[in-house]
């Protein structure tokens, strides 16, 4: 366990992971699609963790899912979160498949529940990544 | 196989002391409570601590012994230490091994500001750090499905430091009642402090070996009548992992292999990083139905006086955090019938129950000679 974990920047330059946040940049949730059976793969890897075929195309799928659960973090473990709290952490579950811890957004930490339909929204984070983030569905939250 | 010793360091913060010191006192109190003699232990298994101290090599050469076989683990909660050591008893490679743990996480500066997964640089960006955050998704998940409350969640912290009012070693020992509890702020909602393990430091060993070899030792020889592991290293790429469903395989394992009911079980430990741990625990082994562990645990049966004690140590939350291994040596101590004012008349066969992370789980089953 590290004292100081790195700021809370994608890191871009990463050889599997990197093109995540810059698919993001360019308005695209996009994940690796085996290219033998078709899985949906994340966390981002070299091999497919159903067939262990290698590579994988990164292809983008939508962007709707709903909130399997979700945290609200009251304390800043790191720094740069200081500022945020109280922010909502959430897993959420994609439609496409994959499993994502995220951040919901444009909600009240009183309103999230688990099953609320969200959909994924980008927020800028440095000139090439961007952060994926949700927000709930139109009609989800009573106004 | 048995456990033929143990040994429990003070516990809090041992300024002064590095974390393969304080692990050697650890061994030297084990050896003296098993009577035995450094040279007699042929086999050395450690656990990695905070800063990648702890390793054998280091440990062994620190404790000036030459064991046949030596090794270390990348991680505690003491189940897959202690399963190791009888594997290796088991396969000839060694008689008598010490398990050894010590760490000054508390004094080096632990601060538990990790990320709360295994693929921090995915989800850091997110703010996800400390187990706290896992935990509160898994008790919200549970709330979600079963309408669990945060009073029944506080049960859990207050049984617990009722346990550790009355262990001499244990961090926290002043009172904690429900309403103190629901009165402290949260941390990550809606756990609060006394829902998540301590920080401190300190050291455990146990010296494992035949039955027939701890027979004729100092100590009442405590039995391992059955171990089992299961493993979720896909983790989120299953459905409900922070729910941990896997957990339910041991429990329909562990009981035929021990030779046991699980009514027979007399005491319950949980390696409690947090107190939804204990929770979801209670629930895959079967101690009550899935989804009634709230109301089981403010029933007050798992306190002193319940109809099953659990972590009579008081656990991570109050005792101290030794992941998981002070757990065990509880179990122990109970068996043998040493604990004083918190022990548990005519107690015989424990399980201790730990998980890694959401990837791994494990449990022992342990009996007192002649049960």
């Amino acid at each position: 366990m590290s004292e100081a974990p790195a700021a809370a920047m994608p890191n871009v330059e990463d050889p599997v992971s990197g093109r995540f946040w810059r698919e993001a940049a360019a308005g695209r949730l996009s994940f690796q699609v085996c290219t033998e059976c078709g899985y949906v793969r994340w966390p981002p890897a070299p091999v497919c963790p159903e067939c262990l075929a290698v590579g994988g195309d990164w292809k983008p799928v939508a962007r709707g899912g709903s909130v399997w659960s979700f945290a609200v973090y009251e304390r800043a473990y790191h720094p740069d979160f200081a500022a945020k709290i109280p922010y909502v952490v959430a897993l959420i579950e994609l439609d496409a498949g994959p499993r994502l811890i995220s951040n919901l957004v444009a909600i009240e930490p009183e309103r999230v529940r688990c099953g609320l339909r969200v959909r994924a929204v980008f927020e800028p984070a440095g000139p090439e990544a961007a952060l994926v983030k949700f927000t709930p569905e139109e009609g989800e939250i009573d106004e | 196989m048995a456990v033929a010793g143990v040994g429990t360091t003070e516990q809090g913060r041992l300024p002064g002391m590095s974390a393969d010191e304080i692990a050697v006192d650890a061994l030297r109190l084990a050896l003296a409570d098993s009577g035995l003699q450094k040279a007699d232990v042929d086999g050395l298994i450690t656990c990695k601590s905070f800063g990648g101290k702890g390793v054998d090599t280091d440990i062994g050469h620190l404790a000036g012994i030459n064991p046949s076989y030596s090794a270390s683990l990348d991680y505690g909660t003491c189940n897959f230490s202690l399963h190791l050591a009888a594997m290796v008893i088991d396969a000839g490679l060694a008689t008598t091994v010490a398990c050894v743990y010590g760490t000054n996480q508390s004094t080096a500066g632990n601060r538990f500001a990790a990320p709360a997964g295994t693929d921090g640089e995915l989800t850091t960006p997110y703010g996800f750090f400390n187990i706290a955050g896992p935990a509160a998704m898994a008790f919200n998940r549970h709330r979600h499905l079963y309408g669990t409350t945060e009073e029944q969640l506080g049960a859990i912290a207050v049984a617990q430091r009722k346990w550790a009012t009355l262990n001499p070693l244990a961090i926290l020992r002043e009172p904690l009642t429900i309403d103190g509890y629901l009165s402290t702020p949260y941390v990550v909602r809606p756990l609060r402090r006394s829902d998540i393990c301590l920080i401190s430091d300190g050291g455990a060993a146990l010296i494992v070996t035949t039955l027939e070899r701890a027979a004729t030792l100092a100590a009442r020889p405590v039995r391992l009548l059955a171990g089992g592991q299961v493993t979720a290293l896909r983790q989120n790429q299953l459905a409900d992992n922070l729910l941990r469903p896997w957990l339910a395989t041991l429990a329909n394992q562990v009981y035929p292999v021990a030779g046991i009911d699980r009514e027979d079980v007399d005491l319950v430990y949980i390696q409690d990083a947090t107190s939804v741990w204990v929770l979801q625990m209670l629930e895959a082994f079967g101690f009550c139905e899935a989804g009634e562990g709230g109301p089981f645990v403010a029933s007050g049966a798992t306190g002193p006086g319940g109809r099953l004690p659990v972590n009579t140590n008081g656990g991570q939350l109050s005792e101290a955090y030794m992941w998981g291994w002070l757990h065990l040596c509880e179990a122990v101590r109970q068996l043998r019938g040493e604990c004083g004012p918190r022990q548990v008349a005519r107690a015989r066969i424990a399980q201790y129950c730990s998980t890694k992370g959401f990837e791994k789980g494990a449990v022992s089953i342990l009996a007192a000679e002649g049960s």
